[in-house]
């Protein structure tokens, strides 16, 4: 027993120096495995990564360097995971959503957030074109992330929107969002990956901001399982299968160590609609629509 | 911040929501239910995505017309003599909300179209419910004093006589033919009681 978790935590080490090194120079300056601590480092102000504390404007680098590590893989990695289904909750999103210029309407602008790779803002410009023939309007993809967004415009080659003015990819901190004005955006989407902005709140704030009266914030992250029994069989397969997947099919084991943290650490459906009320949107109903009976959820606000 | 809300804070949130749903309804006769909700939005300046703080669409605008016209019962019968007996008081709280349906909503063609709406399987639920609430309303303010099985059989029975009365009228067939029947129906009714 005390060997096999002896032999677990060197072969931890050596598959992760890579990524630890980098994460734990950087914390506490010591290039070492898995150091837990549960007080924070300096006195700055800290937040989770997983189940991890960091130094709040560490997070953003060790984000950015996940999601640098998984950018080319990441598709294929989402339908290992969630075994193709959360296609259908992406389709579900959109359609639930339906975007597009209605008749005698001026055209829309979207902006998908932390959308690099595309998968949303292909979807919306599709939806629009074939539902309602809209043809004009705009999106905008933003992400933190350059290498996810490096992937998002490769793929939007293969697309009709691919080097037309109809569909623009910058690199944004989605809790400044520099370069999008006040009151400019009809739908803000954002769809996992809300969970691993540093400061949601600001966020939300942000997408108030930019949002036209009227507007609508669009909210698609994993959630908490309504029920127990479901609840503790998806949380084995988080916590056992998940990183074992990520480190058997793409040799990276830590960025889907960190996935399935992060989604442990996100705030439920309840605390989540809370905080997009509290940012000064109206939500639908309860404001959130549970997807594979809370695996995923989708949070609706508008702001009106 | 990550407090569970143990009040009901949708006071603030049907405000805005409720002005988009009076300035639509007005625009119903002439443009029908989709369209009216869609001019709503537009007139009071929010974008066209905001059709997305109605989850059913346009099953919300219907909605709201039906609890108007339910609300409005109470003033109806305060304008009643106070001497009406039950069934009287009855038939006219029945014919006033059937006339009702057709001043707001314009002609029958919009009632029939309002009517298709509330049967789609999806907004059925929400349709009893509201068929439930009006027929208790409209028993309530008769004075109805059952109790036990009667409460329910007596709304049940109001509902099926609302609904079928509601059905008649929507393919504007002849007004006078109908009402007769709705007092007929009515008198039978609480004279078994």
């Amino acid at each position: 027993m005390i060997v096999k978790r002896a032999l677990a935590r060197a072969q931890k080490q050596s598959n992760s120096l890579r990524f630890l090194n980098c994460c734990n120079t950087a914390i506490t300056g010591e290039p070492l495995g898995f150091v837990r601590r549960p007080y924070s480092t300096e006195g700055s102000k800290t937040t989770h990564f997983g189940f991890k504390t960091v130094p709040e404007d560490e997070k953003e680098h060790l984000v950015k360097h996940v999601f640098s590590n998984v950018a080319s893989s990441y598709d294929y990695m989402n339908d290992a995971m969630s075994l193709g289904i959360h296609r259908l909750w992406k389709d579900h999103f959109v359609s639930k959503l339906d975007p597009g210029r209605r008749a005698g309407g001026s055209p829309l602008s979207f902006l998908d957030v932390a959308g690099g790779s595309g998968d949303i803002a292909f979807r919306i410009l599709d939806h629009a074109a074939k539902i309602h023939g809209d043809h004009e309007s705009v999106m905008n993809v933003v992400d933190i992330n350059p290498e996810m967004l490096a992937e998002g415009e490769k793929r939007s080659k293969e697309t009709p929107y691919g080097n037309t003015s109809r569909i623009n990819f910058k690199v944004q901190n989605a809790e400044f969002l520099d370069a999008i004005p006040d009151n400019s955006q009809d739908i803000y989407t954002v769809s996992f990956g809300i969970r691993n902005f540093t400061n949601i709140p600001a966020a939300l704030a942000t997408a108030h901001r930019v949002l036209k009266p009227g507007g609508v914030f669009a909210c698609l992250e994993f959630s908490k399982v309504d029920n127990s029994i479901l609840d503790t069989l998806y949380q084995q397969y988080s916590f056992n299968i998940i990183p074992l997947l990520g480190q058997v099919l793409v040799g990276d084991r830590d960025s889907y160590q960190y996935l399935v943290e992060s989604i442990q650490r996100f705030p439920s459906q309840e605390q989540f609609a809370g905080m997009i009320q509290d940012a000064g949107f109206t939500l639908a109903g309860s404001g959130y629509e549970n997807l594979s009976f809370g695996i995923a959820a989708i949070h609706t606000g508008v702001k009106l | 911040m990550f407090a569970r809300r143990l009040y009901s804070t949708a006071s603030s949130a049907s405000k805005s929501t409720t002005q988009i749903l009076d300035v639509s309804l007005k625009y119903v006769p002439e443009l029908g239910f989709e369209n009216a909700l869609v001019k709503g939005i537009r007139e009071l300046g929010y974008s066209d995505a905001a059709h997305s703080v109605f989850p059913q669409g346009t099953f919300n605008l219907v909605q709201h017309h039906l609890k108007q016209q339910r609300l409005a019962l109470s003033k109806s019968a305060a304008e009643l003599p106070t001497s009406t007996p039950s069934h009287n008081i009855l038939s006219s709280l029945v014919k006033s909300r059937l006339r009702a349906n057709i001043e707001v909503l314009g002609s029958p063609t919009r009632l029939s179209e309002a009517i298709s709406i509330m049967t789609l399987p999806s907004n059925l639920p929400g349709s009893l419910e509201e068929l439930h609430s009006l027929s208790d309303e409209i028993m309530y303010l008769a004075h109805d004093r059952s109790t036990g099985f009667d409460w329910y059989t007596n709304r049940g029975s109001l509902s099926a006589i609302y609904a079928s009365s509601g059905k008649f009228r929507s393919s504007d067939s002849v007004f006078s033919r109908n009402n007769c029947s709705i007092e007929r129906r009515s008198y039978y009714y609480i004279a078994s009681l």
